[in-house]
């Protein structure tokens, strides 16, 4: 999957891909700018790429994973009750800090809907050092409807804090959310129309 | 399409970036549901930002005893 971020105002292309141990290897490198070490967002994006590769390793040894969109499709296949742990990176050769700018934890749940566990975004980009980027996040959530959607799974759901609420809210262009979003329905499919016809996706 | 108008296009789409927090959801309560440690760094780090805060909490407001009072009395008869 391909979409578009900005990168100092201007349009940058980034790929979504089904991202493995080795990738892993990457995100653990990923470093924070020494005047911006201690901002509070930046902390818990380098805390949250521990995090995200620790629980990765761990469904890796109980759940099934899927390394790329086929492998999850014959996954499903096989097993349509399957638990299955996805890890999404957002890659760019153009950005220089890292060629991982941003990453998700999923999970496929038995009854066949996403849960995002946690969305982290390279700590430069957090920090907004240059190059700012602008869209890693957005374009994470937005790939991951139209993820849902090419896999038929009718339902994203996910926590939200008193930090991401306003940010899904004005996102998926609904009134309020509390600690929990659901991106079906319209939802689903406005985020999937934005991915193809706003921000230059590819599935 | 041009490329202003993918500009634009974009920029538009990604407006609520500016509401983005970095991470979407907590990492200590992540941390917590599925039993993984915190690094040491990062709860060095919070405890140093909970003392920052103790240290900024204003201090106890002492109640005043209003106006001061005049020299003089009334009388009370």
């Amino acid at each position: 999957m391909r979409f578009q971020v900005l990168a100092d105002g201007e349009p940058r292309p980034v790929e979504l891909v089904f991202g493995g141990e080795q990738d892993l290897a990457l995100v653990s490198r990923w470093r924070a700018p020494v005047a911006s070490e201690a901002r509070p967002g930046v902390r818990d994006t380098m805390e949250f790429a521990r995090l995200a590769s620790k629980r990765w390793r761990y469904y890796r040894r109980s759940i099934a994973t899927a390394t790329s969109l086929d492998g999850l499709k014959s996954i499903l296949s096989r097993e349509p009750r399957a638990e299955v742990s996805l890890l999404l990176l957002v890659r760019g050769d153009w950005f220089d800090r890292s060629s991982v700018l941003g990453l998700a934890q999923c999970r496929r749940t038995y009854c066949h809907n996403l849960i995002l566990e946690f969305l982290s975004v390279h700590p430069a980009i957090v920090a907004g050092a240059p190059p700012k980027v602008r869209g890693v996040g957005a374009g994470i959530l937005y790939s991951l409807a139209e993820l849902a959607g090419t896999v038929g799974a009718p339902l994203v759901w996910g926590e939200a804090t008193a930090y991401s609420a306003q940010f899904y809210a004005h996102n998926l262009n609904v009134k309020k959310i509390t600690d929990h979003f659901f991106i079906r329905g319209k939802t689903l499919e406005g985020c999937r129309r934005l991915f193809r016809e706003k921000i230059g996706g590819i599935a | 399409m041009t490329k202003a108008a993918l500009i634009k296009k974009l920029e538009a789409a990604y407006a609520c970036e500016d509401y983005f927090p970095g991470v979407l959801g907590n990492p200590v309560t992540f941390a917590a549901r599925w039993g993984l440690p915190l690094s040491k760094s990062y709860l060095k780090y919070k405890e140093q930002q909970l003392r920052a805060s103790k240290r900024r909490r204003p201090a106890l407001e002492i109640k005043k005893n209003g106006a001061a009072k005049g020299h003089r009395r009334t009388k009370v008869l």
